[in-house]
C-alpha cells in the first residue's frame, strides 16, 4: 500500500485563482474610486463579488475548521501538528492585521479630520464675503446709476431712445442695455457687440419680483466663468395702462474682480463639500480598507490551512504509516513529493518499513519452519508409545504427549503449565511418578534412567523412567525431558512367555516318566503283594498307593499345565453370553453356602468364541469366587452383563463380583501369573488360564477389589469381549495360540 | 466585518423600495405632427433631506428625467419603442445666493433666489420632453405605453457621496416609472 500518493493540487490552484481574481477586483475598485462613471458601473458588482469572496472563503475556513475539529477530536494523525500550525498562521495574519488595521482606522480617522480647520474655513468665508461685498458696492453703484438712467430716459421720444441707450451704455460701459415698454416689448436695445445674442426682455420672474423705486439686482455667472449683473429698473408708474417702461441693464463685471471672487468661491465651495464629505470620505475608505483587510485575512486564513495541510499531510502519511507499521502492516510505503528533509524523512521511512518487511517475511519463514518442525515433533511425540514429559526447570509441566496422558491416566494437557506436584489427590499416578522421580529432578542430574513403580485400581505398572536435563532451553530456565515406558505388559508377557515353557517342558518332560512310575508301582504291588503279610503288606500298599496318588496328582498338574500352554484350536461361532451363563450357573445351584445372583442385560449382542474354552472360563472365575466366599455367612457372587462403547468398538462386559475377603494386594499385580494363588490346594493356573482364554477371544481382563465403602467387597473380574459383527465362523485356533 | 458587509448589501437590496420626496403628480402626450412626441410631467418636487443637506453644503445635485414609449410583449416584456432622457443640475450659487438650476441638453441656466423656486424651474425643465416616433409605423394592435420617471444621478455625485448613496437608502433617489396609455 502506498500512502500519500501525489494528487493534484486543487486548493493550490484555488489559492491562486482566487489571489488573482481579488487583485483583479481590487484594481478595479482602486480604478472605480478614481472615476465616478466607473464607480456607477462596477459598485454593485465589485461589492456582490467581493461579498461572495467573503462568504465563500468563510464557508470554506469553517468547513475546514470544522474538518479539522472532528479530525482533532477523533485523533487522525496529523490533525493536532495542523490545528497548531493553523492556530500559529491565524495569530501570525490577525495581530499584524489587527494592528494595521486600528492604526489605519486611527489615522483615517484623526487624518481627515486634521485636514480641516477653522481658521482656513474662516478665512474662505471672509474671502467669501469680501468678495460679495465688494460686488454688492458694485451691485448697488449700478442699480442706482440704472435707475438714475431710468429717470433719464422716462421723457425721451421712442425715435431717441436707441441713440440714447447706445450713449448711455457706452459710457456706462454696460453690455447691453434694454428699454422694454408695455407688455413687454422692446422699444430700444443697445449692446456692447452685436453678435452676441439677441436682446431679451426681462423673464417673468424678475418681472414679478420688482417692486416700485426699487430696481431688480442680480449677479449672474455666465457659461465662461465670468460674471454679469443685472439690474432691472422701472418707472414709478406701473400701473395697468399707464406708459410704463422699463430699463434691463446688463453690466460685466472687472474680469479680475470677477476671476478673483469665482476662485474665491470655488475655493469656499470645495472645502465645504469637503468638509461635508469627511464623514463619506472616511466611511468610504474604512469600508474599503475593512473589505480589503476583511478578504486578506480570510484569504490568509484559507491559505494558511491550506499550507498547513500541505505542510503536514507528510507528517500526517508518516505518522498513519508508523500506525500501520505497528499494527504489523509492513508493506506500507510512502510516496515521496518532496526533496527537501520531509522528503528524506520518508525516504528513510521507506527504506525503514522495507527492511522491516524483509526482516518480517524472514521471521515468518523461520517460524513456519519452527512450526513445521514443532508439529511434526508434536505428531511423532503423539505417536510414540512411549510416555514424554517435559518441565521447566521450577517443575512446572511444559509438554506432555498423548501416551504419558494413556499411562499416567490423567489429561495432564489440561494441566499445562502447573507444577507435577499438585496433580497429587486427581492423578494419583502422576502423584506417585514425582514423588519417584523429584529427587533427581532436583538434583537437575544430566542423565539419568530408573524403574518406576506405580500402584493403579487394577494391579501396578512398571515405568521405565529415562530423563536428561537440558539446561540451555526453556528460556534459559532447562528442561527435563522425561520419557517412559509402560513395561508392565512386556513384562507380563514375558512371565507368560516363560511360564509356558515351563509348562511345555514340564509337560514334556515330566508327563513321558509318570506312567512308567505308575505302572511299576501297580506292579509292584501286584507281584510283591501276594508275597508279604501281614504288615508288610500294609507298608507295600500304602507306598505303591502313595506312588500312584502322587503320580495321579502330578499328571493332574501336568495336564493343567498342557493346558495352559498349548491351546486347543478355537471353534469361534456366534454365541448367546447370557444363555452360556445361565447354563453353566446351573451347575453351581446345589452349593449351599453361597448364591449367585445374575444381573443380565436382555438383548445382549452375541460374541465370537469358542463356547468350550469360555464355558471353562466362566467355570474357572465362577469357582474361584465361590472358593472366595466360601468362609462368609451370605456368600453371594454376582454375575452381570452388559453391552457397552468404550471408544475401542462395542463390547460385551461380563463381571463376576463375590463378597469375600478379596485378593491381597501383593497377589493383586500378579495375579494373572501361573503359580500364583494364596489357596492351600490351589495350582494357581485357573485365573492365568482364564486370561489366556480371554485374550485367545481379543478380550481383556481386569482385577481389583471393590472399594470398602460398597456394600459387597470382595473382587471383581471384569471381561470385555467384542461383539460379533456378523464375521465368519471357523477355526482361528492358529492365530489365538 | 462579514456581518457589516452583510447588512450593507441587504441594505442596498432593499433600497429600491426607497423614493426620493417627489411626486410625479400627472403626465401627459401631445403630438407634434406626426414624427415628434411632446411628454409632459406634472411633478411635484421635493428632495430628501440629505440632498437638501448636500446642496446647502456646496455639492450639484443632477437630476435625469427619462421617458420611453414601450409595448409589452408574452414572456418577453417590455419592448422599447424610443426613449430619451433629460439631465438638468441644480446647485447654490454662493456669491449671488442663488440656485442655479441648469438645462444640460439646453445649455441654458436659470437662477432661482430660493429652494421652491428652483425646484419650480427644475421641475419645469424635467417635464417637458420629446420623443422622436414616427406615428405611423407604430402598430394598431398593438398597446403602447409612455413611461416617465426622474431620478438623482448617481454617477454625477462626489465620490464619496457615491458611497454613501450606495450604502445609506436616504440616498435613494429614484421615482418608480409612471405609465400611461398612448391611445
Amino acid at each position: 500500500m502506498v500512502l500519500g500518493l501525489r494528487r493534484f493540487p486543487w486548493g493550490l490552484l484555488g489559492m491562486v485563482l482566487l489571489f488573482l481574481l481579488l487583485l483583479a477586483s481590487l484594481v478595479l475598485m482602486g480604478d472605480a474610486a478614481q472615476n465616478s462613471a466607473r464607480f456607477e458601473q462596477l459598485f454593485l458588482w465589485l461589492l456582490a463579488f467581493h461579498g461572495l469572496v467573503l462568504v465563500a472563503l468563510g464557508t470554506l475556513i469553517i468547513y475546514q475548521f470544522s474538518r479539522l475539529i472532528v479530525q482533532y477530536r477523533d485523533g487522525v494523525p496529523g490533525s493536532r501538528l495542523t490545528l497548531r500550525l493553523v492556530a500559529g498562521f491565524m495569530l501570525v495574519a490577525v495581530l499584524p492585521v489587527t494592528v494595521v488595521y486600528y492604526f489605519s482606522f486611527k489615522f483615517l480617522n484623526e487624518g481627515v479630520d486634521s485636514w480641516f480647520d477653522v481658521r482656513v474655513e474662516g478665512a474662505l468665508e471672509d474671502a467669501l464675503e469680501l468678495s460679495r461685498s465688494s460686488l454688492d458696492l458694485r451691485v448697488r453703484q449700478l442699480a442706482q446709476e440704472t435707475q438714475e438712467i431710468m429717470g433719464q430716459l422716462q421723457d425721451v421720444s421712442e425715435s431717441l431712445v436707441p441713440l440714447a441707450l447706445n450713449d448711455v451704455r457706452a459710457q456706462m460701459g454696460a453690455q447691453e442695455l434694454t428699454l422694454v415698454g408695455a407688455n413687454n416689448r422692446i422699444i430700444a436695445s443697445s449692446t456692447d457687440s452685436p453678435i452676441r445674442r439677441l436682446p431679451s426682455p426681462p423673464g417673468s420672474d424678475v418681472l414679478l419680483r420688482m417692486s416700485p423705486g426699487q430696481p431688480f439686482t442680480r449677479l449672474e455667472p455666465q457659461a465662461d466663468g465670468s460674471l454679469v449683473i443685472r439690474v432691472v429698473a422701472a418707472t414709478g408708474n406701473r400701473r395697468p395702462g399707464a406708459d410704463s417702461r422699463i430699463l434691463q441693464g446688463i453690466y460685466p463685471v472687472d474680469p479680475r474682480m470677477s476671476a478673483l471672487a469665482v476662485r474665491v468661491q470655488d475655493a469656499f465651495v470645495d472645502y465645504r463639500e469637503f468638509a461635508y464629505l469627511r464623514g463619506p470620505i472616511k466611511q468610504g475608505f474604512i469600508f474599503t480598507m475593512s473589505l480589503a483587510l476583511a478578504i486578506s485575512l480570510m484569504a490568509a486564513l484559507w491559505a494558511g490551512l491550506l499550507v498547513a495541510r500541505r505542510l503536514v499531510r507528510p507528517v500526517t502519511d508518516l505518522a498513519e504509516g508508523t500506525r500501520l507499521v505497528a499494527s504489523g502492516d509492513y508493506s506500507t510505503r510512502l510516496a515521496v513529493s518532496r526533496d527537501d528533509e520531509l522528503g528524506f524523512l520518508v525516504r528513510s521511512f521507506n527504506a525503514m518499513t522495507r527492511t522491516l518487511s524483509e526482516a518480517r517475511q524472514e521471521a515468518e519463514r523461520n517460524r513456519r519452519l519452527l512450526d513445521a518442525e514443532r508439529a511434526y515433533l508434536e505428531s511423532v511425540l503423539q505417536h510414540l508409545r512411549s510416555g514424554v514429559l517435559a518441565l521447566d526447570g521450577s517443575l512446572r509441566l511444559r509438554t506432555a504427549n498423548g501416551a504419558a496422558c494413556q499411562i499416567l491416566e490423567c489429561d495432564l494437557w489440561a494441566g499445562h503449565n502447573r507444577f507435577l506436584s499438585e496433580y497429587d489427590g486427581e492423578c494419583p499416578l502422576v502423584s506417585q511418578f514425582f514423588d519417584a522421580i523429584s529427587d533427581a529432578l532436583t538434583r537437575r542430574e544430566q542423565e539419568w534412567s530408573r524403574e518406576v513403580v506405580v500402584f493403579t485400581r487394577t494391579g501396578r505398572k512398571v515405568l521405565m523412567t529415562r530423563a536428561v536435563w537440558l539446561p540451555n532451553l526453556g528460556n534459559n530456565r532447562g528442561l527435563h525431558a522425561i520419557v517412559f515406558d509402560d513395561m508392565t505388559e512386556f513384562l507380563r508377557a514375558q512371565r507368560d512367555a516363560a511360564w509356558g515353557e515351563v509348562a511345555r517342558r514340564l509337560a514334556h518332560e515330566i508327563k513321558n516318566p509318570l506312567t512308567p512310575i505308575q505302572l511299576s508301582a501297580e506292579r509292584l504291588s501286584r507281584r510283591l503283594g501276594k508275597t508279604l503279610h501281614g504288615s508288610d503288606r500294609e507298608v507295600l500298599d500304602r507306598a505303591t498307593q502313595t506312588i500312584i496318588q502322587q503320580v495321579e496328582a502330578m499328571k493332574t498338574l501336568v495336564n493343567a499345565f498342557r493346558d495352559y500352554a498349548q491351546a486347543p484350536r478355537l471353534a469361534l461361532v456366534p454365541l448367546d453370553l447370557n444363555a452360556l451363563l445361565r447354563d453353566v450357573c446351573e451347575l453351581y445351584g446345589g452349593v449351599e453356602h453361597a448364591r449367585i445372583v445374575l444381573d443380565l442385560e436382555p438383548g445382549l449382542p452375541a460374541i465370537r468364541a469358542d463356547a468350550g474354552r469360555l464355558r471353562q472360563l466362566l467355570h474357572n472365575l465362577i469357582k474361584n469366587a465361590m472358593e472366595a466366599v466360601a468362609q462368609q455367612p451370605a456368600g453371594e457372587v454376582r454375575v452381570a452383563t452388559r453391552a457397552l462403547d468404550d471408544g475401542n468398538g462395542r463390547r460385551v462386559e461380563l463381571r463376576v463380583a463375590d463378597n469375600g475377603p478379596g485378593i491381597r494386594p501383593e497377589f493383586l499385580e500378579r495375579i494373572f501369573e501361573p503359580y500364583t494363588t494364596d489357596k492351600p490346594r490351589g495350582t494357581g493356573l485357573g485365573l492365568a488360564v482364564a486370561q489366556k482364554i480371554v485374550e485367545e477371544h481379543g478380550g481383556i481382563i481386569e482385577c481389583h477389589n471393590q472399594p470398602s465403602g460398597e456394600a459387597s467387597g470382595g473382587a471383581v473380574f471384569v471381561i470385555r469381549i467384542p461383539v460379533d459383527h456378523g464375521g465368519d465362523t471357523g477355526d482361528v485356533g492358529d492365530e489365538r495360540q | 466585518m462579514r456581518y457589516l458587509l452583510a447588512g450593507a448589501i441587504v441594505l442596498m437590496l432593499l433600497a429600491p423600495s426607497a423614493t426620493m420626496a417627489a411626486e410625479i403628480r400627472q403626465a401627459d402626450h401631445v403630438w407634434q405632427g406626426d414624427d415628434r412626441l411632446l411628454v409632459r410631467m406634472y411633478l411635484d418636487m421635493g428632495l430628501p433631506d440629505v440632498v437638501l443637506d448636500a446642496l446647502a453644503n456646496g455639492v450639484g445635485v443632477d437630476f435625469v428625467a427619462e421617458a420611453r414609449l414601450e409595448y409589452r410583449r408574452w414572456l418577453i416584456g417590455e419592448q422599447i419603442v424610443t426613449a430619451q432622457t433629460r439631465s438638468v443640475r441644480l446647485e447654490y450659487y454662493e456669491l449671488s445666493r442663488h440656485y442655479v438650476v441648469t438645462d444640460h441638453d439646453r445649455e441654458q441656466t436659470d437662477l432661482a433666489p430660493t429652494l421652491g423656486d428652483a425646484l419650480e424651474l427644475l421641475a419645469r425643465r424635467l417635464g417637458r420632453m420629446v420623443l422622436d416616433v414616427d406615428r405611423n409605423s407604430l402598430r394598431p394592435e398593438r398597446d403602447y405605453t409612455l413611461a416617465t420617471r426622474i431620478q438623482v444621478d448617481h454617477a454625477a455625485l462626489p465620490l464619496p457621496l457615491q458611497w454613501d448613496a450606495r450604502l445609506r437608502s436616504a440616498y435613494v433617489t429614484r421615482l418608480g416609472w409612471y405609465r400611461w396609455s398612448l391611445d
